[in-house]
C-alpha cells in the first residue's frame, strides 16, 4: 500500500512539493545552478570591470594598463553571453526531463484510480486538464526554482566581494537585500486573497461564456441574445474590478521594490563617498563599489517578478499531485495467481458495494451466478447496479460485503492482472484510440498476427465496413474514434474481445434507442462473441434479452427475479413490468394514449 | 515585425489609453535618466575630491526623483491594466456579437470548447500584449533615441557604439526568428502529436486497464517522451541563441561604450563628466530593451491567440437577413423539395425532402442517427439556408422573413435544453422576458414541473448551475415545455435526445406535451416510441430522404424500416 496522502484536496503546499523532484536529477540540477551562477557572476564581473576601468581612467593610470582591462572586459562579455545560453539550455533540459517523469507519474496515478472519479470528474475527462497542467509546471522548472537559488547565491556572493573592498558598503547592501527579499511576504496574504478571487471570477466568466455558447439555440430562438451579450459585458467588468485591485497591489509591490533598490544604491553611494573622503577607500574603486552593489540587487529583483506566475503553478501542481499521489482503488498485496487454471464459473454472493461512503449502495446484497458457458442477461432500470457488476467482475473495485468469485476463488485473493486475463469486456461506451483500426483490434493481444486480426474482424463483422474506409485496416480512427459510427465502434470492440479470446465475457450493450444501425450485423457479431464463453450480458433490448439462457432482474442493487424469459413473463413480476413499457411490441393493440 | 497590424485593428481605437500608458512610461524613464544624471554629477564631484558636502543638494534631488518614480510606477501599472481592460472588453463584446450573428448553426459546425477557449482564455491572452509589450515598444523607440540624441551632442562616438548594440538587440533575434520558424514549427508539431497521444492514452485508461495493456503503453509512452525531449533540446540549442544574443547586446553595449570612452579619457579626448554620463546613461538606454525581450515572450501568446480571434471575427454569417423582410403567414410548415449539404461535405444531409405540415397537425420524424432529422429543424429555424428547394411558413419563404420574426414564430422543446446559470424562474422566463411570477408558475404547472420545483429548497428561486441543482433529461424537457408555453409560439419543434427517461417521468412528459401541442403545428424529432406513435403522421427518414410515411398502425402493418426499429426498441436503461 502506498503511504501517500489520498485526499482529493492535494498537498497543502503544492508548489513546494514540486521542488523535491529536482533532486531526482542531481547532476543536471547542479549544472543548472552552476550555469546560472556563471551567467550572473560573469555579467556582474563585466559591469564591475567597466566601473573599475572608469575609476582607473579618472584617477590616472594604475598598475594595469587600460587596454588590458578593456580586452578583459570584452572577454567577460562574450563569456557571460555564452554562459547565459548554457544556463537556458541546461535549465530546459532539466525541465523537460522532469516533465517526462511527471507525465509517467500522472499516468500511474490515473491507472490506479481508473475508471472512478477524481476531483469530482470522471478520470477520462480529467485527463485533459492534467495534461495541460504538466505543461504549466515547465515554467516552474525552467524559469523559477533554480533561479531563486541562483539569485540568493549571487546576492550573497556580490555582498562578499563587496566586503573585500570594505565591510561597510557590504553591510548596507545586506540590509537592503534582506528588506527586498521580504517584499512579497509583506503583501502575501492580500496577494493570495486577490489571486483567489481573481481566479474565481475568471471561472465565473468562463461558465457564463459556456452558458452563452451551449445555450445559443435557446437564446436565439427566444430572441434573448442581446440580453445575454449585456450580461456578459457586466461580468467582464466585474472581472476587471478584481484585476484592477490585483494590479494596484502588484504595482505597489513593484514600486516598493524599485524604491528599495534606489534607496540601497543611494545609501551605498553616500557611505562609499564618506569612506573615500576619510581615505579608507581609494577613489578609483568608487565606481566599482557602486556598480557591484547595484548588481547584487539585479537577480533578486528578477525573481520577485516571477513570483507572479506562482498562483497558476500552484493550482496546476495541486491537481497534478492529487492525481499522481492517488492510492490504488484495489491493491494486490499478498495475492498470488492460482497454480491450477480456474473454471469460468462466476458467482456474486450477497455482494454489497457503494462507490463512495456517503453514496447510496450500488449493490445491496446481490446474489446470482453465471455457470460455465452460460449467458446471463442483467436487466433493470438505469442505476439498478448492472454496470457495477461489470466493474466488480473486472476488479476495478473491491466488494465491501459478500464476494465475487471465479471458479470458487474470491477475486480479492487474485492479482488484478490475472483476473483481466480471464475476463474481457465489450463496453457500452467503446473507447477507440487514435490509431489504426488494426492496432485498435490488436489491443486485446499485441502479438496477434495480421491474419488473426483479420479473422477476428471478419467474425465481428468489422471486415464488411472496413473496405469502405479510406485506408482499410490502416485507417486511423480519429479522436475518440470519431471517424467511425457508434455501431462500427461497437463491432471493433467485439473484434478486440474475440482476438483476446478469454473464457469470461462481459457484453455491455449500447443504449441507442431507435438509432440502432446495421442492427443485424451487430447482433450477429455479439452471437459469435458469446459462443463457448461464460457471458454476462448487460442488455437493454428485448431481442438481446431473449437470446440469453437466463435473465437476472436487478432492482436497487438487489436481484428482484431470475429465470428464463418465459418463466419471468409467466411470473408477471418486475420483469413483466419492465417489458410493459415497451409499447408497440408487447401489446400491439392498445389505444393511443393521447390525441390533441 | 515589432507591432502587429492585426492586433491593432482588433482593439479598435485605443489611442488615448495607450498614449497615457506611454506618457507614464516615459515619465518613469525620465525619472531613471534624471537619477542617472544626478548620480553622474555626484560621482564626478566625489572623484574630483570635492567631498560629500558639495553633493548635499544633489542627494536631496535624488531622493525626490526616486519618490516621484514610486508614485509614477503605481500609476503606470494601473494605466496598463486599464488599457488591457478596455481592449478585452471590446474584443469580447465584438466576439459575442459576432457569435450571435453567426447563430447556432455555426456552433454545430465547431467544437464548443474551442469557442469558449477563444472567448475566455484567448481574450485574456491579449492582455500582456496591450498592457506591457505595446507600451514598451514605444518606450524603446522614444527613450533610447532621446538619450542617444543628448549623448551625441556630448560624445558622438559613445552614442554610435550604443546605437549599434541597440540595433543588434532589436534586429538580431528577430532575424533568427525567421530562420528558426521552420524548425520550430516542425518540433512543435511533433510535440503536439505526443501531447495528443498522451491525452488519448490517459482518456482510454479504463480500456487499457481492462485489457492488461497499461504496462505496455507506459513503456511506449516513456520511450517516445524521451525521444521528443531529445528533439526539443536539439532545437532549443539553436533557438536559445536568441536570448544569448540579447544578453550579449545588453552587456556589450554599456561595456564597450564605457570602455572606449575610458580609454579616450586617458588620451584626453573626453572629460570626466562625459565618461560618467556614458556610464549611467548607457544603462538607461538598455533598460527598456531588457524589458522588451521579457515582454516579447509574454506578448507572444497574445499574437497567436489574436489569429484565432481574428479568424472568428471574419467568419461569414451562414444566413443573411433579407433587405425588406416579409411578415410570415399562418402556421403551415412546408418543406418543398429541400436539399441541403453541410459546408465542406460531399453528401447532402437532406435531399429532395418534401413535407407539408398542416396548421395544428403533429408530424413525427424518425430514423437512424445521421438520417437528417435534426437538419430539418435547423433548416426550419434557418440556422442554415437550404442548398436547393425552399422552406416556407404560411407560404412565405423563411429567407424572406426577418430572423427575429421567424424565431418568434417557432418554439423549440429540447430534451437537452440548456439551463442557464440563474434561478429556476429565470430559466422558465427565458420563454418570455416580461412574464409575471404567476404566469411562470402557471406555465410550470401546465408543464408538470411545478411540483418538482415547489419541492426544491428555495422553490422557484433555487439556483441552477453546474455545481448547483442538476436536472434529469426529463425534468429539463419539462422546463423547456414551460418555456414554450410562455413563449406561446404557433409552431412547436420537439427535439428529443437519446437519453432515457424513467416510466414516471415519461408519463409526466406525455401529459405536458399533450397540453403544449394542442392547437399548435408540431414537428417532432423523436427517438422514443411513446412520443412518436401518437403523431398524426410519422415520417421515416434514412440517408436524408423520406422512406416511409403514414401513421403508426399503417407503418407497423408495412413491415418496413419502421417496424424493424420498433422491434429493436429498448425495454430498460
Amino acid at each position: 500500500m502506498s503511504g501517500a496522502p489520498t485526499t482529493d484536496a492535494g498537498p497543502r503546499r503544492p508548489v513546494l512539493a514540486l521542488v523535491p523532484m529536482v533532486f531526482g536529477h542531481p547532476v543536471l540540477a547542479g549544472l543548472t545552478l552552476l550555469s546560472g551562477l556563471l551567467a550572473h557572476g560573469l555579467g556582474i564581473a563585466a559591469a564591475a570591470t567597466t566601473a573599475w576601468m572608469v575609476g582607473e581612467a579618472v584617477t590616472g593610470p594604475g598598475p594595469t594598463s587600460l587596454s588590458t582591462i578593456f580586452w578583459m572586459l570584452v572577454l567577460l562579455v562574450v563569456a557571460a553571453a555564452l554562459a547565459r545560453w548554457w544556463q537556458m539550455w541546461v535549465a530546459h533540459d532539466l525541465a523537460y526531463r522532469l516533465l517526462a517523469t511527471m507525465r509517467i507519474r500522472l499516468f500511474d496515478g490515473l491507472e490506479r484510480r481508473a475508471p472512478g472519479f477524481l476531483l469530482g470528474r470522471r478520470t477520462g475527462d480529467l485527463a485533459g486538464t492534467v495534461t495541460a497542467d504538466v505543461e504549466t509546471t515547465e515554467w516552474f522548472y525552467a524559469h523559477t526554482v533554480i533561479d531563486y537559488a541562483v539569485a540568493a547565491l549571487v546576492a550573497v556572493g556580490s555582498t562578499v566581494v563587496l566586503a573585500f573592498f570594505h565591510p561597510l558598503p557590504a553591510v548596507v547592501v545586506g540590509v537592503f537585500l534582506i528588506l527586498l527579499a521580504t517584499v512579497p511576504v509583506w503583501l502575501a496574504g492580500q496577494a493570495d486573497r486577490q489571486g483567489r478571487r481573481l481566479r474565481e471570477e475568471l471561472g465565473v466568466l468562463g461558465a457564463e461564456v459556456v452558458d452563452g455558447v451551449q445555450g445559443m439555440r435557446e437564446l436565439v430562438t427566444f430572441g434573448r441574445g442581446a440580453d445575454y451579450a449585456r450580461r456578459l459585458r457586466e461580468r467582464t467588468r466585474t472581472l476587471q474590478d478584481r484585476q484592477l485591485a490585483y494590479g494596484r497591489r502588484s504595482g505597489i509591490e513593484q514600486a516598493v521594490t524599485d524604491g528599495l533598490v534606489s534607496g540601497g544604491f543611494t545609501a551605498v553611494l553616500v557611505v562609499t563617498a564618506l569612506l573615500v573622503a576619510a581615505d579608507d577607500l581609494s577613489p578609483a574603486t568608487l565606481p566599482a563599489v557602486v556598480i557591484l552593489s547595484v548588481s547584487a540587487f539585479g537577480p533578486v529583483v528578477d525573481v520577485t517578478g516571477t513570483a507572479r506566475a506562482l498562483g497558476q503553478i500552484r493550482a496546476a501542481s495541486r491537481r497534478v499531485f492529487t492525481v499522481s499521489r492517488q492510492r490504488p482503488a484495489v491493491s494486490d498485496a499478498g495475492t498470488r495467481a492460482p497454480e491450477e487454471p480456474l473454471t469460468a464459473h462466476v458467482k456474486f454472493e450477497d455482494v454489497r458495494f457503494s462507490y463512495t461512503p456517503d453514496a447510496a449502495p450500488a449493490l445491496d446484497g446481490a446474489t446470482f451466478e453465471v455457470r460455465p458457458g452460460e449467458t446471463v442477461a442483467l436487466v433493470g432500470h438505469s442505476g439498478a447496479g448492472k454496470s457495477t457488476c461489470a466493474n466488480l467482475l473486472l476488479r476495478f473495485w473491491d466488494t465491501q460485503g459478500g464476494a465475487v468469485t471465479i471458479g470458487g476463488r474470491d477475486l480479492r485473493s487474485l492479482p488484478q492482472r490475472h483476473i483481466r486475463d480471464l475476463v474481457t469486456i465489450v463496453p457500452q461506451d467503446v473507447y477507440l484510440f487514435n490509431r489504426s483500426v488494426k492496432e485498435n483490434i490488436r489491443l486485446g493481444r499485441p502479438d496477434a498476427t495480421d491474419r488473426e486480426v483479420a479473422e477476428a474482424a471478419e467474425r465481428a463483422r468489422v471486415a464488411e465496413f472496413v473496405g469502405g474506409l479510406p485506408d482499410g485496416y490502416d485507417t486511423v480512427c480519429g479522436e475518440r474514434g470519431a471517424q467511425l459510427s457508434g455501431g462500427q465502434r461497437q463491432r471493433v470492440a467485439i473484434a478486440r474481445a474475440l482476438l483476446r479470446d478469454r473464457p469470461i465475457l462481459i457484453l455491455d450493450e449500447a443504449v441507442s434507442n431507435l438509432d440502432a444501425e446495421n442492427e443485424e450485423a451487430l447482433r450477429a457479431a455479439v452471437r459469435t462473441a458469446r459462443q463457448g464463453r461464460t457471458t454476462l450480458l448487460i442488455a437493454h433490448r428485448l431481442s438481446t434479452i431473449r437470446s440469453a439462457d437466463r435473465i437476472v432482474v436487478l432492482d436497487k442493487g438487489r436481484v428482484a427475479e431470475q429465470g428464463t424469459h418465459d418463466e419471468l413473463v409467466a411470473a408477471n413480476g418486475a420483469y413483466a413490468r419492465l417489458l410493459a413499457r415497451q409499447v408497440g411490441v408487447t401489446d400491439e393493440n392498445d389505444a393511443s394514449p393521447r390525441r390533441s | 515585425m515589432m507591432v502587429h497590424r492585426r492586433l491593432l485593428t482588433l482593439a479598435g481605437d485605443i489611442r488615448f489609453p495607450l498614449a497615457l500608458n506611454i506618457v507614464l512610461g516615459l515619465a518613469v524613464a525620465a525619472a531613471y535618466i534624471t537619477q542617472g544624471l544626478l548620480v553622474a554629477q555626484i560621482l564626478a564631484r566625489l572623484l574630483d575630491g570635492r567631498g560629500l558636502e558639495s553633493t548635499t543638494w544633489l542627494l536631496v534631488w535624488l531622493a525626490v526623483v526616486v519618490a516621484a518614480r514610486l508614485v509614477l510606477l503605481v500609476l503606470a501599472e494601473v494605466a496598463a491594466q486599464r488599457t488591457a481592460h478596455a481592449v478585452k472588453e471590446r474584443v469580447r463584446g465584438r466576439l459575442y456579437d459576432k457569435l450571435l450573428h453567426l447563430g447556432p448553426g455555426y456552433l454545430t459546425l465547431k467544437r464548443s470548447g474551442d469557442v469558449r477557449t477563444v472567448l475566455v482564455d484567448g481574450v485574456e491572452a491579449l492582455e500582456a500584449y496591450y498592457s506591457r509589450y505595446l507600451p514598451t515598444v514605444a518606450l524603446c523607440l522614444l527613450g533610447p533615441s532621446g538619450i542617444l540624441i543628448y549623448l551625441a551632442t556630448r560624445d558622438p562616438i559613445s552614442a554610435a557604439i550604443i546605437a549599434v548594440c541597440i540595433v543588434l538587440i532589436l534586429v538580431g533575434p528577430r532575424l533568427l526568428d525567421r530562420m528558426l520558424a521552420q524548425k520550430g514549427a516542425e518540433n512543435w508539431e511533433a510535440y503536439g502529436r505526443l501531447s495528443s497521444d498522451y491525452l488519448d492514452v490517459m482518456q482510454g485508461m479504463t480500456t487499457l486497464k481492462a485489457f492488461n495493456a497499461t504496462a505496455r503503453e507506459r513503456l511506449t509512452l516513456s520511450r517516445r517522451a524521451e525521444e521528443l525531449r531529445e528533439a526539443t533540446m536539439r532545437q532549443l540549442g539553436v533557438s536559445l541563441v536568441d536570448s544569448a544574443v540579447t544578453t550579449f547586446g545588453l552587456l556589450a553595449g554599456p561595456a564597450l561604450a564605457v570602455g572606449v570612452a575610458a580609454m579616450r579619457l586617458a588620451s584626453g579626448s573626453v572629460d570626466t563628466l562625459t565618461l560618467l554620463l556614458v556610464l549611467v546613461l548607457a544603462r538607461e538606454c538598455f533598460r527598456p530593451l531588457g524589458d522588451l525581450s521579457k515582454y516579447w515572450h509574454a506578448g507572444y501568446i497574445g499574437i497567436s491567440s489574436s489569429k484565432q480571434i481574428h479568424d472568428l471575427l471574419r467568419e461569414k454569417p451562414l444566413v443573411e437577413e433579407p433587405a425588406r423582410p416579409r411578415p410570415l403567414g399562418a402556421a403551415r410548415v412546408t418543406f418543398d423539395n429541400v436539399t441541403f449539404r453541410y459546408p465542406g461535405r460531399e453528401r447532402p444531409a437532406v435531399r429532395g425532402f418534401t413535407l407539408d405540415i398542416e396548421p395544428g397537425e403533429t408530424v413525427a420524424v424518425v430514423g437512424p442517427s445521421g438520417a437528417g432529422k435534426s437538419t430539418l429543424v435547423a433548416l426550419l429555424l434557418r440556422y442554415f439556408d437550404v442548398t436547393e428547394g425552399g422552406v416556407r411558413i404560411g407560404g412565405v419563404n423563411v429567407r424572406e422573413a426577418a430572423l427575429t420574426d421567424l424565431r418568434a414564430m417557432v418554439a423549440v422543446v429540447a430534451q437537452d435544453t440548456y439551463l442557464f446559470t440563474g434561478t429556476v424562474a429565470d430559466n422558465i422566463r427565458l420563454g418570455r422576458r416580461d412574464a409575471g411570477d404567476e404566469e411562470v408558475v402557471e406555465a410550470a404547472k401546465a408543464a408538470n414541473i411545478h411540483d418538482f420545483v415547489a419541492g426544491l429548497p428555495d422553490g422557484y428561486a433555487t439556483a441552477v448551475s453546474e455545481r448547483g441543482l442538476t436536472l434529469s433529461g426529463g425534468q429539463r424537457q419539462r422546463v423547456a415545455i414551460a418555456r414554450a408555453l410562455l413563449a406561446d409560439a404557433p409552431i412547436l419543434v420537439l427535439d428529443e435526445a437519446t437519453s432515457s427517461v424513467d416510466a414516471a417521468g415519461e408519463a409526466l412528459i406525455q401529459d405536458a406535451l399533450s397540453r403544449v401541442t394542442a392547437g399548435r403545428t408540431t414537428l417532432v424529432v423523436a427517438h422514443r416510441l411513446s412520443t412518436v406513435r401518437a403523431a398524426d403522421r410519422i415520417v421515416l427518414m434514412r440517408d436524408g430522404e423520406i422512406r416511409e410515411i403514414g401513421d403508426h398502425h399503417e407503418l407497423m402493418g408495412r413491415d418496413g424500416d419502421y417496424a424493424r426499429l420498433v422491434a429493436a426498441q429498448e425495454v430498460t436503461a
